[in-house]
């Protein structure tokens, strides 16, 4: 079946990135963004504190309303902004209200994901014939970098560079491309934008190299 | 969250690479068509999944967007050129080095640890040195 061996047409990969990110919206309950999957996963700690701090909040609102008021005024005392309440007058101070929290994705989900995107390329790979355990990026790969230590050194640079820089930038791909610019977001657009400019500029200076 | 759920991220996260895998993200050469305009065709895949995304977001009530504020702020421009660069000489963005292991690409495994030793790098950087705002507060 030419679907499973042969390259999907864009209009078929444009149709499964977007279920996917829809897929992930409806489960996971969160934009889908694999940079910041990585950064939750190696900082497990961090969001394992998170995701307690978010048990021990109370579902009722009103009583953590009236706590954040309160520790505001003390705070800044008249110099709160609150809404229509007389500017300097702390005694008429309203809050301007409060969502329910919003229950983030366990690391778990986010390790999960992580290591069934390969398992997913396994699949394809095995369902394509095209599975081999191979030293090898390709024959284009070779011809920029060769196959020695040289291409080794570069793959590691330029993964340091990938994460590095997807940290950076608070996203990838994913994240910025495909969830960030479908909701117009600035930094998603601009960042975009540039990430891809650059691989455009680097790939052409890789293809001079090769010659 | 429930093991039923965990399951179904996984479920999401195979379809999710077994996509990459068939379109062809995971292989240098693609890649490079794509960055070097030989081939349009990964580039239509992209531009075609945000216009789907975007046209099907407009459908949702408002409150199950998730709309994560995603800021303009100091590391954005220069954290992307570094991606950038990387991909390109890599072939794979985060995703894709998970996807070309997957394939039995073991090059991939070169590529994955600097991934996570670029991430690692970058939190400690960035709380020593770098402290901009991103719009988080610090919550990655």
């Amino acid at each position: 079946m030419p679907l499973l061996t042969e390259p999907w047409p864009w209009w078929l990969g444009a149709l499964a990135l977007s279920l996917v990110s829809f897929c992930f919206l409806a489960v996971a309950r969160a934009g889908l963004g694999v940079s910041g999957s990585f950064m939750r996963v190696l900082f497990f700690g961090d969001a394992r504190r998170a995701e307690e701090a978010e048990r021990a909040m109370p579902d009722d609102t009103a009583a953590l309303e009236a706590a954040l008021l309160a520790a505001t005024l003390e705070e800044f005392g008249d110099l709160a902004a609150t809404g229509d309440s007389a500017p300097g007058d702390p005694a008429s101070a309203k809050s301007p209200g409060l969502r329910a929290p919003h229950r983030r994705a366990p690391v778990s989900a986010h390790f999960v994901f992580l290591g069934s995107m390969m398992l997913g390329g396994l699949i394809a790979s095995l369902v394509a014939g095209s599975f081999e355990l191979r030293w090898s990026l390709g024959v284009e790969f070779e011809a920029v970098f060769g196959d020695g230590l040289a291409s080794y050194a570069a793959l590691v640079v330029g993964g340091v560079f990938v994460g590095f820089g997807t940290a950076m930038a608070g996203g990838c791909t994913s994240g910025h491309g495909l969830t960030g610019c479908s909701r117009a977001q600035g930094g998603s657009l601009a960042a975009t934008s540039v990430f891809f400019g650059v691989g455009v500029l680097v790939s052409l200076l890789l293809q001079v190299v090769a010659a | 969250m429930s093991t039923a759920r965990i399951f179904a991220v996984g479920l999401v996260g195979t379809l999710f690479g077994f996509a990459l895998s068939r379109i062809g993200f995971s292989d240098w050469g693609e890649v490079h068509r794509m960055f070097t305009f030989a081939d349009l065709r990964l580039t239509l895949t992209f531009g075609g999944a945000v216009v789907l995304i975007a046209l099907g977001l407009l459908a949702l009530p408002s409150r199950r967007r998730r709309m994560t504020r995603r800021v303009l702020h100091r590391g954005v421009v220069p954290g992307a050129a570094l991606f950038g660069a990387g991909w390109a000489i890599t072939g794979a963005c985060p995703s894709i080095a998970l996807v070309q292991v997957g394939e039995g690409m073991l090059l991939g495994l070169l590529t994955l640890a600097g991934v996570i030793v670029g991430t690692a790098l970058y939190r400690v950087v960035h709380r020593r040195f770098l402290r901009f705002d991103d719009g988080t507060c610090g919550d990655w």
